[in-house]
């Protein structure tokens, strides 16, 4: 089998969404990719995050590996090499703009750089333990491609041409008007003697503005010339220089461009979920099956999550489960956001879970979507009522008729226009209907009506003034219960005795 | 190279960091009118005192370590002075020729950079002098520690050296350096070394008559050419303009320091002067690090009151052993907020190591100190007054922990007496078991009576008012007794009686 890619397990073969799904927007599904690829603009990245692949293989494929990369080092191993083709490319696409010896020098270090990282990767793969058959399959072409007589001969041919380049030093005399360059005379070092007389004042460390010269490698164009000058006083070290330039023009394998491509996806998921790991969330791999019996542990909204872990805020989470018979669940309870925060962490869940990627939660069993349907409350003016409740329902029919029994149907806050005598008639024949096509259904609702139709799962959002800020709330199952809680004010400034007590330091 | 006459080991940085609740304080203890006599018309001298008599300071040596060296400045009041103006001097100087503008200039920086040493330099040189006459009178560790480090690092010997430096970095002979080749064949390292110090183009001639060198010359009219050597000099003198940069802010920053710490000094030596003049006996007050000792005062003032008015204010007494809650009731407009605001100045004024408005004083350290004060006006937050004050002190709460201080004056009273007892109750309860000393100015009589002979041994005191109805202003330490005055005040303004229901239904 030829390996040529960690996305796909037979390759990538069918073609790639050009758009986002329309329930991106509702489920926030949009906030999070633009997360996920905000520093990754680079690598185009999007159509992998709005494709579904179609094969469960593929996806258990891509939950291998990233079961893989919950090794710290198998992890680090990659991001290094990932960094460092970055480089090697920003090097590479500069350098052919400038002029003799400065282009040569990019390109050097370029495949210096790259040597490097390819023989690092080897090293590194082989060090860690992996399992995945992606990231197996990847160590096996790397090594073969390292110990290869023309990958060897390449790089230390480049080593030599760079150590002699290093170790050049000169002089040079800078006037208002002309400079000379000379071999080094090996004079003292004038601001080791500055900074010994003037040690006395320089206790503080903290400097102020750095110079960030000394490390520019841009070149303006009097010391182009002089470089020129240099490479007369040195001619053995710039011809070897050209040399290699002249051998090695193109020295990236294909393949390893494709996994430096690939790599991304991986990478910059887990970027975006660290912080929000680090303020204290689980995530997890789910086990992926055919059946209906599905749960979630500590399951969160991605989207909410990531915007607070900035801020310190950790929002709540929530488990939902559905047994084999259950695929209803009505969501009533006061209208603190709570609700919609649930059915959007519900339906992510599911999206995250079918791209093979790790999702919000402890521990979860899914199976695998294959489409989801959002109908959500549309924020523009319902002038004319009536048409706004044709409108809806129409929407609701079009999703009826093309969801199956693997799908998803999100249901929030629908029919909120009509008298709730009518919405509750009608909202009852809609969930008899999803129902009847065994779809997997979060309807979320102010109407207490709906979560005591027999048989749907009711959950219910629980209220505590003194949380009151915190806008995600717990969403239990439990009999709907219309009542907003009123506590006492000195309850929710937390100025009772027990309250006090808790929240003084020793 | 620290001042040290605030911390004795202590870097006393120019953070502007005040405590959270600093307006507060501020406002509650009408501490304008205190910072105001300390700054005379010198407003730095005002944001000093403001800041260090703010951020109290908890442990008992710093304090010491501060009455000691005020003691000194109190004696040598003509030497503080004298200290004071040379450094303001100094910087005026130094302010006026130099602004700082082009920090990204290293050769501007550095022509800057000298001359700003030249000044200050010979002011450290003026203030060495000053100090060899005043030291034999100094008797605190802050000030005598100052002066010899000042007389021994600052040297005449060590400024001459400093001074030639001065001169030959101004490079009349131009630039040397060492260099590199670095990434992209850049020039890199650019090591200023010693400079030719003049040119004698004969030796050279003889010495170096093998020696390949290049010359590279500036064509005519190559204004970017021009503009790239400039670059190539900066780059050289980088370092050096960094470190003899770093030199002068450095002794800026001493300077700055030492400026800022007398006048510190120099505010409370004229708060000094001011309550002599008054008439109004100050002294050093007796910090306990025992958080059990108890409060013990005598003639205790409210130095605000007595600058405004102009004379000595009603001065009052107390011994108690037991100050974990002390009850201040009595007659309205009897002197209670006056006292409980004098407590707090003192409190405040021994945390930075003042002197304090009364003839003795002794109290525990507090960790932090608060107030909770009775809030005239809204503070234009849409939120009831009650709720205003209870997020208020849900806030002090949050800040608060062991050992600190909370001045209550008529909290709690935008609600009626029994509920606002309850919740005053829950309050102090809880203070008192987290180790939180609180002094109450309230109304609540029934509240404080339930606490007589109670566990916490509560102190109280009480407003007097003599049987004719007339009031002394003095605070007495009585139990209390279950009337408000509130009819005296009533009729003094209306000129009729009228009847006052009794707060605490009975």
């Amino acid at each position: 089998m030829v390996f040529n890619s960690i996305l796909w397990t037979k390759g990538q073969t069918g073609h790639l969404a050009e758009k986002d799904p329309d329930f991106f927007v509702d489920l926030n599904i949009d906030q999070i990719i633009d997360g996920i690829t905000a520093a990754y603009g680079d690598y185009n990245l999007r159509p992998l995050f709005d494709t579904i692949p179609e094969s469960i293989e593929t996806v258990r494929y891509r939950q291998e590996i990233f079961r893989d990369l919950q090794n710290g080092e198998t992890l680090a191993a990659l991001k290094e090499y990932s960094m460092r083709m970055k480089s090697v490319n920003t090097r590479l696409s500069g350098s052919e703009r400038l002029y003799q010896y400065q282009k040569q020098g990019w390109h050097l270090d370029a495949a210096l750089m790259y040597f490097d990282a390819i023989q690092d990767l080897a090293k590194k793969l082989s060090d860690t333990q992996i399992d995945s058959q992606g990231l197996i399959l990847l160590r096996n072409y790397v090594q073969a491609y390292v110990s290869s007589k023309s990958f060897m001969e390449a790089q230390e041919e480049a080593n030599r041409v760079k150590g002699d380049l290093s170790a050049i030093r000169y002089e040079m005399s800078i006037g208002s008007s002309r400079v000379t360059v000379r071999k080094d005379r090996g004079r003292q070092n004038y601001n080791e003697m500055v900074r010994g007389v003037f040690s006395k004042f320089r206790e503080k460390k903290e400097s102020a503005g750095r110079m960030q010269h000394s490390n520019d490698p841009s070149m303006n164009h009097v010391e182009i010339a002089v470089l020129a000058l240099i490479a007369r006083l040195f001619p053995e070290e710039f011809k070897a220089l050209i040399t290699f330039y002249d051998n090695h023009s193109s020295f990236i394998d294909p393949v390893l461009a494709r996994i430096y491509y690939e790599l991304q996806f991986y990478l910059s998921y887990i970027e975006y979920i660290s912080p929000v790991r680090n303020a204290g969330l689980k995530f997890c791999i789910p086990e992926i099956r055919n059946e209906r019996d599905i749960y979630c542990i500590q399951s969160f909204d991605l989207a909410l999550a990531h915007k607070f872990s900035s801020s310190g805020f950790q929002v709540v989470t929530n488990n939902f489960r559905l047994s084999r018979d259950e695929s209803i669940i009505v969501v009533t309870g006061p209208n603190n956001g709570g609700k919609t925060t649930f059915a959007r962490s519900f339906g992510q869940a599911y999206y995250l879970a079918a791209l093979g990627l790790p999702i919000p939660g402890m521990e979860a069993r899914l199976f695998l979507v294959d489409k989801i349907y959002t109908h959500f409350e549309k924020s523009e003016d319902p002038e004319n009522l009536r048409g706004k409740l044709e409108d809806d329902l129409l929407r609701m029919r079009i999703i009826l008729n093309s969801a199956t029994e693997r799908s998803i149907i999100v249901i929030n806050e629908m029919l909120s226009s009509t008298t709730s005598n009518d919405a509750i008639q009608i909202g009852k024949r809609i969930i008899d209907l999803i129902r009847k096509k065994n779809s997997i259904c979060i309807y979320v609702t102010f109407l207490d009506e709906f979560a005591r139709i027999p048989g749907v799962v009711s959950m219910v959002s629980q209220v505590d003034l003194s949380a009151s800020e915190i806008r995600t709330l717990k969403i239990v199952r439990s009999e709907p219960n219309g009542l907003a809680y009123a506590k006492a004010v000195v309850e929710k400034y937390g100025l009772t005795y027990e309250k006090i007590l808790r929240r003084i330091k020793e | 190279m620290k001042v040290n006459l605030l911390f004795r080991n202590g870097t006393y940085r120019n953070s502007d960091n005040f405590p959270w609740n600093s307006k507060d304080l501020e406002k509650d203890l009408d501490l304008n009118e205190i910072f105001s006599a300390m700054a005379g018309k010198d407003a730095y001298v005002f944001e000093v005192c403001r800041k260090v008599v703010l951020s109290s300071i908890t442990d008992h040596e710093t304090i010491m370590y501060r009455q000691g060296v005020m003691r000194d400045a109190i004696d040598n009041q003509m030497f503080v002075r004298e200290l004071y103006s040379t450094l303001v001097n100094a910087i005026a100087e130094a302010r006026k020729q130099h602004f700082w503008i082009s920090r990204s200039n290293p050769e501007i920086v550095l022509h800057e950079s000298i001359s700003i040493l030249k000044i200050y330099t010979a002011a450290l040189e003026k203030i060495r002098e000053m100090g060899k006459i005043a030291l034999p009178s100094l008797r605190s560790e802050g000030f005598r520690q100052l002066f010899t480090m000042i007389i021994d690092e600052f040297s005449e010997e060590y400024i001459g050296t400093v001074s030639d430096y001065l001169e030959s970095l101004r490079f009349p002979r131009g630039i040397y350096v060492r260099g590199e080749i670095g990434r992209g064949n850049s020039l890199t390292g650019y090591t200023l070394v010693v400079p030719d110090v003049r040119p004698d183009r004969f030796m050279e001639r003889i010495t170096h008559l093998r020696e390949p060198r290049y010359t590279y010359v500036l064509p005519d009219r190559d204004e970017s050419g021009a503009q790239a050597l400039a670059e190539m000099r900066m780059r050289s003198i980088g370092e050096t303009s960094r470190i003899v940069g770093e030199s002068a802010e450095h002794v800026l920053g001493f300077i700055e320091d030492l400026r800022e710490e007398i006048a510190f000094y120099l505010g409370c030596l004229n708060l000094w002067n001011k309550l002599e003049l008054i008439g109004a006996k100050a002294s050093f007050p007796v910090p306990e690090h025992d958080y059990k000792k108890g409060t013990r005062y005598e003639d205790l003032y409210d130095v605000a009151l007595t600058l405004r008015i102009d004379q000595a204010a009603v001065g009052n007494s107390l011994n108690a052993e037991s100050d974990g809650i002390i009850f201040i009731t009595g007659a309205n407009k009897g002197g209670k907020s006056t006292l409980l605001r004098a407590i707090g100045q003192a409190q405040l004024m021994m945390q930075c190591g003042m002197f304090v408005g009364a003839e003795t004083f002794s109290t525990s350290i507090a960790s932090s100190i608060f107030t909770h004060f009775k809030r005239e006006e809204d503070s234009g937050i849409a939120m009831g007054k009650f709720d205003e004050e209870l997020s208020r002190m849900s806030a002090i709460i949050d800040h608060m922990y062991s050992g600190s201080r909370l001045l209550l004056n008529e909290s709690f009273s935008s609600t009626n007496a029994r509920e606002g007892s309850e919740i005053a109750k829950q309050i102090i309860n809880a203070l008192l078991a987290r180790g939180i000393k609180t002094i109450f100015v309230t109304h609540f009589n029934e509240l404080a009576e339930a606490y007589a002979g109670n566990v916490p041994r509560p102190t109280f005191l009480r407003a007097e008012r003599l049987e004719d109805g007339t009031r002394t202003f003095r605070v007495i330490q009585a139990d209390p007794i279950p009337t408000s005055f509130g009819d005296d005040i009533f009729q003094k303004i209306f000129g009729e009686r009228v009847k006052i229901r009794p707060v605490v239904e009975s």
